[in-house]
């Protein structure tokens, strides 16, 4: 019997934080294309049509993001469905920071540091997620 | 940063995430899933050498036990032997207690049953 592969372990795939803020863009996204406009910041920076994309991205990263971590089948897929929500959502809030800070300068301190950070926490899982693939895949025969 | 096109950077910026993002979720929906059969891969070389050790015991706690039959074996054929003689041995002293009680009996006749006395006294019952 040759050397076994070496055991993966996948950090938690259900962090609280990410999971109840991806679900909390599901009705704020669904609400800027409904109902309530978008932040002002973002309208005044951007055309009508990326402010409906920005919004719509916004919802979709919510639903895949929700429906990964939901996910009981194959972890490969649910892992690669969580990183492309959490790049649209890292995008959202990338694109909305430097809006609030170009609309408002350091008075938009607050938002902007939340939501800069928020982006930046999206981007390291990204990579947390990309790292996790890459051995997932090393150590398995794919059909 | 006034001449920044704002717009047209962050449109691009939110443009990158939408399309890295719907590569990945292409590749969610459209990859092929992880095999299962490699599951015996995964098991830790720590939880290996456990297996390993738990055969290596078995293996000698089966050995053991062909030895202990092998040994009850033994035992249950030496303890039939020690009845084929304790059986003969009964038949000798019947045989004597007849001859002794018989109304013919001579002393010459039963020291000749007898035999010759050999070490402590013990000799073989002529018939």
């Amino acid at each position: 019997m040759g050397e076994p592969s070496p055991v993966v372990v996948l950090i938690g795939r259900r962090p609280p934080h990410e999971v109840l803020l991806l679900a909390v863009s599901i009705p704020l996204g669904l609400g800027m294309l409904t109902r309530a406009p978008a932040p002002a910041s973002v309208i005044a920076l951007m055309p009508a049509w990326v402010v409906v994309a920005w919004a719509t991205a916004l919802m979709l990263s919510g639903i895949v993001g929700v429906a990964s971590a939901v996910w009981t089948g194959d972890i490969l897929r649910a892992l690669w469905a969580e990183l492309g929500a959490l790049l649209l959502g890292a995008g959202v809030f990338a694109t909305y920071t430097a809006a609030v800070f170009v609309s408002a300068g350091m008075r938009a301190w607050f938002s902007g540091g939340f939501m800069g950070a928020w982006a930046v926490a999206n981007l390291i899982r990204c990579a947390q997620i990309r790292r996790e693939v890459r051995r997932l895949t090393a150590g398995a025969r794919l059909p | 940063m006034s001449a920044v096109d704002w717009p047209a950077v962050l449109s691009g910026g939110l443009g990158v995430a939408i399309l890295g993002a719907v590569v990945a979720i292409v590749r969610a929906v459209m990859g092929r899933p992880l095999v299962q059969a490699s599951a015996a891969d995964q098991i830790s070389t720590t939880a290996l050498k456990l297996i390993v050790a738990a055969e290596r015991s078995a293996e000698r706690a089966g050995q053991e036990a062909t030895d202990a039959k092998r040994e009850a074996t033994d035992a249950r054929r030496e303890a039939t032997d020690a009845r084929r003689a304790a059986d003969e041995a009964a038949r000798e002293v019947r045989l004597l207690k007849s001859a002794i009680l018989a109304p013919t009996a001579t002393l010459e006749r039963l020291r000749e049953m007898v035999g010759e006395p050999g070490a402590n006294g013990s000799a073989g019952v002529r018939v």
